[in-house]
């Protein structure tokens, strides 16, 4: 078993991370012009500017900046990866996985509507430095969704794929993906330290989540029939053993779940689901959710100095920054007011 | 004006037989105009109402696909609409309003489902689903706002077209007709008085 290098890796993680983007800076972003954002986001980091100029030649205001940031993303994830080794590694790649399960998606999407591979690299998975040539090539090699499956039988989550009938739908296969990836992140992390507690509560804090805003939207698209086939083992809030009163009693059955939990502000929830109900949107409840996740992440990052936690606290918030430049730049270019900007950009 | 008539008293029973008919067919083309022009109206206050709903149900669908866009990314966005394997079918048909053809517009499939849009539910994004949703009530409402302009459009030209007519039959064709019926009302009393008079005239010789 590789020995852990927790001590280097949580020291760089937290040097990284001091060397992220802040809120005043991408607030910042808010005040200037559409035309200006995009060269302002490239004077945050020298690495930004880089990837942006590597992709000036493919796409142009909010697509050239998403390509550079997924792409930034995607090699600082990387290069944190690699300077991990054992417990660390293998604590971390539960996050970093996530995005192969995207990937996955994509590229089942893309072969059960046939779209052609130069319009999924161009649209959906950029390929500068060959990042997603796997992807794009079984999306060039695979006809049927079934070929599909065939061909990433070898990935981490090809069982599972294989196992399902060879008539599922596209939906099948995705929701096959999505509980494989839970339930993995959910055993992967192992042990009986309190740094490992924690981390154990953030899955199972994205769970709960996970699982409460597909309930509330299950409720608003009519789909509360098939809650028995979406809702995610793992929670600790919405354990597995509530899922038959939640099945049988649904929206108002994760409600009385939830009140019965010391761990969880109803009161507080009761208001979001209010405005949820009054603006039509999920949006509130997401917010609020996003909230507690970063307020958990930022007391483990504190409380457990020397630990894998840095590590995935710095992952977190490189991903936080990653979409907060993404929201601004995109936001601004589609001309969303700067109330709005403000109050998606969550402190943590 | 010069009046190109036989002054006979078959052309003036012929005459007063069209003026009949034209003078019913007046009333009916105002009737018929009347009530176009109430259809008009009626409609128009609905077609007011539909865009005003169309106008707001396309700024929500702007800003939630500009939200989704902005939170989940433009990749993502692309990645979840690729998708989508429905296509929304359009169907327009024929209905008649007072002898108006208009178009009768059908939709099919215009609002997609969550299970027709293939992506899995677990994973799915509720800003995405959101943009999705709007999307799918502006398709409809647009549809709606169609069938509804396209009929407007129809009778205003053929309100405009009645119009025409109704004018023409009443400045025009009646007083022709009832000028000609009238001058050969004139010429056969006057015919008459001359033959009287060469009667009298030749009872005396």
């Amino acid at each position: 078993m590789a020995l852990s290098n927790v001590s280097y890796v949580s020291a760089r993680a937290k040097t990284r991370r001091k060397q992220l983007a802040s809120d005043s800076q991408i607030r910042a972003l808010i005040s200037q012009s559409p035309e200006q954002i995009s060269v302002s986001v490239g004077d945050i980091h020298q690495r930004l500017r880089e990837d942006l100029d590597r992709f000036a030649g493919i796409y142009s205001g909010g697509d050239l900046v998403e390509a550079a940031l997924s792409h930034n993303l995607e090699k600082e994830l990387n290069s944190i990866f690699n300077l991990c080794a054992g417990k660390v590694k293998n604590h971390l790649s539960v996050f970093t996985q996530r995005y192969q399960y995207q990937n996955a998606k994509s590229v089942l999407r893309a072969v059960f509507n046939e779209v052609d591979v130069e319009k999924v690299e161009h649209d959906i998975l950029p390929n500068i430095d060959q990042i997603n040539a796997p992807w794009l090539d079984f999306v060039e090699k695979s006809e049927t969704l079934r070929d599909a499956v065939v061909n990433m039988k070898k990935m981490p989550y090809g069982k599972v794929l294989m196992s399902l009938p060879e008539d599922s739908t596209l939906a099948q296969y995705e929701d096959a993906l999505d509980m494989h990836y839970y339930a993995i992140a959910s055993s992967s992390i192992k042990g009986n330290g309190p740094d490992v507690k924690m981390l154990q509560d953030l899955i199972a804090m994205e769970i709960d989540h996970k699982n409460i805003l597909n309930i509330l939207e299950a409720n608003a698209v009519g789909y509360q029939d098939k809650l028995d086939q979406i809702l995610i083992p793992g929670g600790k809030l919405l354990p597995k053993r509530s899922f038959q009163s939640i099945i049988s009693g649904k929206r108002a059955g994760m409600l009385e779940v939830l009140a019965k939990s010391s761990r969880f502000d109803s009161e507080g929830f009761a208001e979001v689901l209010q405005e949820c109900e009054e603006s039509f949107s999920l949006d509130p409840a997401v917010t609020w959710l996003k909230e507690r996740e970063y307020a958990h992440m930022s007391r483990m990052s504190y409380l457990h100095p020397v630990s894998s936690l840095p590590v995935v606290h710095y992952v977190s918030m490189k991903v936080k920054e990653i979409s907060d430049l993404r929201l601004v730049v995109r936001g601004r270019l589609a001309g969303l007011s700067s109330e709005v900007l403000e109050a998606h950009i969550l402190g943590a | 004006m010069a009046l190109d008539i036989k002054p006979t008293r078959s052309e003036l029973i012929k005459l007063k037989a069209r003026i009949k008919q034209t003078k019913n067919g007046y009333k009916l083309l105002k009737m018929k105009r009347d009530g176009l022009f109430h259809e008009f109206r009626s409609l128009l206050a609905e077609m007011i109402e539909a865009k005003k709903d169309l106008t707001a149900t396309y700024r929500l669908a702007k800003t939630r696909i500009d939200l989704a866009n902005a939170i989940e990314g433009g990749l993502a966005v692309r990645a979840t609409a690729i998708a989508n394997s429905a296509h929304p079918e359009v169907e327009v048909q024929r209905r008649n309003i007072m002898g108006v053809v208009v178009p009768n517009i059908q939709g099919s499939g215009l609002k997609s489902s969550f299970d027709s849009r293939g992506v899995g539910f677990i994973g799915s994004s509720p800003y995405i689903d959101e943009a999705s949703d709007s999307f799918g009530n502006l398709i409809e409402k647009i549809v709606t706002a169609a069938e509804m302009e396209a009929t407007l459009k129809r009778l205003l030209e053929e309100i405009e077209a009645t119009k025409r007519r109704v004018n023409a039959l009443e400045f025009k064709v009646i007083p022709e007709l009832e000028e000609a019926q009238g001058f050969i009302k004139l010429r056969l009393e006057e015919m008459e008085r001359e033959e009287t008079f060469r009667l009298k005239r030749f009872k005396n010789k």
